[in-house]
């Protein structure tokens, strides 16, 4: 079954998920070589402001790629993104509940014909071309006046949290990677969970 | 408890069968859902980690089957190490396929990849890349000089004209898209063509807008946002007059589609070229991981199988050998279940048909047994109710069986005749034994089939007539194996024939005696009378002491045969209802006066029953016994003499019966004379005829009693005398109260 797959010069399509599972197994022995160099990917600023009724999101996201995920990337490797919002209302003697909830997933990867980062969000469509990688990755982890939520979504005698987070979605890199992002330092790319108050 | 539910769980067929295809499908949805990864995506650490879960829980219950293996080896369970020889080859005979597919295949697939990149193709990729670069560097080219003439034509135009000319311009040129940006920054104008009018109008980033007013214009070619290319060109305006500052024109050329969509080609050819290559050695590794993933799971599979299949394969042989130890136990009745229709279960069918016929032989033997042991039960009731003795004797002449009768005949205990070396009887203690044995020892020498001696056993008080049979026994295997010997207590027979010849006896003394002893008393007396009168002096004494002495003995020959004509012409009995009691009162009321008065003491027990008997015989056996007691005790002063009359009922192996003892304070009896006693013409008195007591012995006897005399350790005699009560005395006894 694996050289089937290994056939088809669309191999990224047909990945080999299976040589990757197994994969996880050998790398998950041997982790500690797999780490040479940990991304840095955290929330520096985020912040909401009220506007016309509507509460709008400003935040900020530095990114650094380790080498493995860069060297993939310029080497045809596509990277996902998951930018998550959430707003819970605050419950003292209870898990505080969802008020507002969204995934905003960003594609980037590497236009080898005219050397551009190319990050584009999955929902929209909307593409946008860098010369760096640093350019690419500020814009991926920023958001500017981002409409949140309408105001009478939110009770004013109530507490709000919104809260941001942004990391790579590993389960969609190619099959050989998948496994060894499981295991490698490199790999994980998930931000804390930024909160703060919103009302 | 948790080594049971782990033996279970490593036992069940269809937890593992689960497990085993848990694995299976996850290798083959991994393998054949790449092209759904986005799906699969989701749950590929879920199934990872499920996999890895099932691979632990699979090895440890392999490992408690293995560590339980090598238990049972250690501990020697039955049928262990033929399960270890079965899961060894089984293993074996698995791996040695697995590890040469698993090397070949790990061999074939770093060829095959490696075979995938190949370096002109390569070269060609960067080549067509590289003159795609370049073929849209020509047209950017092209478009940057077009984008700096409309530049120089924009130069003095007033701000008011600018939309009029840009749009002049723009029909002149093939830009899809022209924007004039003022000094101050802001959009003078902008024109769009191709259908792409945008309200708010597309402009560069402000850094791009700064450098090109210093002079550095942009030019780059870029995808749009739906994929097709175009170029955009930023170049300064600069106007005559020095105060009026830099404006910048802005425009954008759109690509051919053609050739658009074959730099496109060639992007994503080389994309995946590019990252097939890059991801070429985690592709060889994964794919060696997964072989062998293939391969561990396989040798599980194996070693589980190996385990599962030995132990069914052995259950039969457990089964064998557990009924064997049962059978081997003496019990037949378990019976094993049938284990299929192979040679194993022939072999357990066999073992069930085996065990039947087994358990059919004991039974069959147990009630032969039981049957022989009914007869012998049967043959040993026999020979104990008999009252001869049966002694069975082996080739060496040891007893072998007995009966009660021979211990009763020879006065011994079972334990002394037990096993008793006949042959050595000169060693025993028993005088009887030794004698009897003594007795037979030569015959028992001879090879005489079948002989017969009669033998007097003489003990401390009797002797004992036996008249002994014996028999020798022969089988033709092994000739001959023992003696039989059967013999009886003739004391009876010879007394009978004693009493016999005794009452002969008396009868014919009575008869030639008596006849002549009245002629002989009268002549005596004729005698007398004739010639006492003629007679004188000491003539006439003589004469009259003479006559008188013929005449006294001439009487006392006539008591005699009296005597002895009672004795042999006892008149029939009339058995009656009586007291002994008050015969005996009767009888001692006679001697209240006399010598003998106040000589008799009375100690008769209350309330013992009546016998039948004869009144009148049972009066003269008293008379007799305390005449005979007064005379014995003749020497013995009148006021000294005691006789002690006592009645006690006794119980013995012939009922109830009634004791009477005698005892006087005499001589008691001669030693020697005991065991004749009773016979006729016994005494040891001067004047007695040794009738009394013969005639005590003879009465009793006809009322079905016995007597005896013995000398006890307090001195005098003791005359015991024993007549069973009445058969019905509990209804006579009733009547009477």
């Amino acid at each position: 079954m694996t050289l089937r797959i290994f056939s088809s010069s669309q191999w990224t399509q047909n990945r080999s998920v299976s040589a990757s599972f197994v994969y996880a197994l050998i790398l998950a022995l041997l982790v500690a070589s797999t780490s040479l160099q940990s991304a840095v990917l955290r929330f520096e600023s985020a912040g909401t402001y009220l506007v016309d009724d509507m509460y709008y999101l400003d935040c900020f996201a530095l990114i650094e790629l380790a080498d493995a995920p860069a060297k993939a990337l310029v080497n045809g490797v596509e990277l996902n993104f998951v930018v998550e919002l959430a707003v819970h209302r605050n419950r003292r003697w209870w898990l505080d509940t969802p008020v507002f909830e969204r995934r905003i997933r960003y594609r980037l990867f590497y236009y080898d014909l005219t050397r551009h980062f190319r990050v584009v969000e999955v929902r929209t469509g909307n593409t946008t071309n860098y010369r760096s990688l640093d350019q690419a990755l500020r814009h991926l982890g920023s958001l500017s006046r981002y409409p949140l939520l309408p105001a009478n979504r939110i009770k004013s005698h109530k507490r709000y949290t919104a809260s941001v987070r942004i990391g790579l979605d590993r389960t969609r890199l190619p099959g050989p990677l998948m496994a060894q992002a499981l295991v490698s330092r490199a790999w994980q790319m998930e931000s804390e969970v930024f909160k703060w108050s919103l009302n | 408890m948790v080594a049971q539910l782990v033996r279970r769980l490593a036992n069940s067929l269809l937890l593992m069968g689960l497990l085993f295809v848990f694995l299976i499908i996850t290798l083959y949805f991994v393998a054949n859902t790449g092209e759904h990864l986005d799906h699969f995506g989701q749950l590929y650490q879920t199934l990872l980690f499920g996999t890895v879960l099932a691979l632990i829980v699979i090895g440890m219950l392999i490992l408690a089957s293995v560590w339980r293996l090598i238990s049972d080896v250690r501990d020697n369970v039955s049928g262990s190490r033929l399960t270890l020889k079965l899961v060894i080859v089984f293993v074996a005979m698995a791996l040695l396929p697995m590890a040469l597919v698993y090397s070949f295949s790990v061999r074939f697939l770093n060829s095959n990849i490696e075979s995938w990149f190949d370096v002109e193709v390569e070269r060609a990729l960067d080549d067509a890349l590289g003159l795609s670069r370049d073929s849209l560097n020509v047209y950017m080219r092209t478009r940057q000089k077009t984008t700096l003439e409309l530049s120089n034509r924009l130069a003095d135009v007033p701000p008011e004209l600018a939309v009029l000319v840009l749009n002049e311009l723009g029909s002149d040129s093939e830009a899809s898209e022209l924007t004039l940006i003022g000094a101050d920054n802001r959009v003078i104008a902008s024109t769009a063509f191709l259908d792409n009018l945008t309200v708010s109008p597309n402009r560069p980033a402000d850094d791009i807008i700064s450098r090109a007013r210093n002079g550095s214009p942009y030019l780059s070619t870029d995808p749009s946002g739906d994929g097709e290319l175009q170029v955009r060109s930023v170049v300064p305006v600069f106007s005559s007059d020095p105060l009026a500052g830099v404006s910048v024109l802005y425009a954008i050329y759109p690509i051919a589609s053609s050739s658009s969509d074959l730099a496109a080609n060639v992007q994503q050819s080389f994309r995946n070229y590019r990252q097939l290559a890059y991801l070429r050695e985690p592709l060889k590794q994964s794919s060696v991981a997964t072989l062998t993933l293939a391969m561990f799971l396989c040798l599980m599979m194996a070693v589980w199988a190996a385990f599962y299949a030995a132990r069914r394969l052995m259950v039969p042989v457990h089964n064998l050998v557990d009924g064997t130890r049962t059978v081997a136990a003496g019990d037949y009745t378990s019976r094993l279940s049938s284990s299929g229709r192979d040679e194993l279960g022939d072999l357990v069918d066999s073992f069930n048909a085996m065990t039947d016929q087994l358990e059919r032989a004991r039974a069959s033997a147990a009630s032969s047994q039981e049957q022989a042991e009914r007869q012998r039960a049967y043959l040993e009731l026999v020979l104990s109710r008999i009252s001869s003795g049966v002694i069975t004797l082996d080739e060496q002449h040891r007893i072998r069986t007995w009966n009660i009768g021979a211990a009763t005949i020879l006065q011994s205990d079972g334990a002394a005749l037990e096993a008793l070396d006949c042959s050595d009887y000169r060693q025993l203690e028993d005088a009887r034994l030794q004698q009897f044995f003594a007795g037979i020892d030569s015959l028992l020498k001879t090879d005489r089939a079948e002989w017969s001696i009669e033998l007097e056993l003489s003990g401390e008080s009797s002797i004992t007539p036996l008249i002994c049979r014996g028999a020798s026994m022969r089988d033709e295997q092994r000739g001959y194996t023992g003696h039989v010997l059967v013999f009886d207590d003739i004391s009876d027979v010879v007394e009978a024939q004693r009493n016999a010849a005794w009452s002969e006896v008396a009868r014919r003394l009575a008869h030639e005696i008596k006849n002549p002893l009245t002629p002989i008393q009268l002549s005596a007396e004729r005698l007398q009378r004739k010639y006492a009168s003629k007679l004188q002096g000491d003539d006439a004494a003589t004469l009259q002491k003479l006559t008188g002495t013929i005449v006294t003995q001439v009487g006392a020959m006539k008591s005699m045969v009296k005597a002895f004509a009672e004795y042999a012409n006892a008149p029939s009995m009339e058995f009656k209802r009586t007291s002994i009691n008050e015969l005996i009162s009767e009888i001692s009321y006679l001697y209240l006066e006399g010598d003998e008065q106040n000589c008799i003491t009375l100690a008769l027990a209350d309330h013992i029953p009546d016998i039948a008997g004869d009144a009148n015989r049972i009066r003269q056996v008293l008379h007799n016994v305390i005449k005979n007691a007064f005379e014995a005790a003749s020497d013995v002063p009148h006021e000294s003499r005691r006789l002690t009359i006592a009645t006690s009922l006794v119980h013995s192996d012939n009922g109830e019966q009634i004791e009477m003892r005698f005892q006087d304070n005499g001589p008691g009896f001669p030693q020697d004379l005991l065991d004749r006693l009773f016979e006729p013409y016994v005494t040891t008195k001067k004047k007695g005829t040794g009738i009394g007591l013969a005639i005590v012995k003879k009465i009793i006897e006809e009322h079905g009693g016995s007597v005896h005399a013995s000398n006890p350790p307090e001195g005098g005699g003791l005359v015991s005398l024993w007549i069973p009560v009445l058969p019905n005395y509990a209804s006579l006894h009733g009547d009477a109260a």
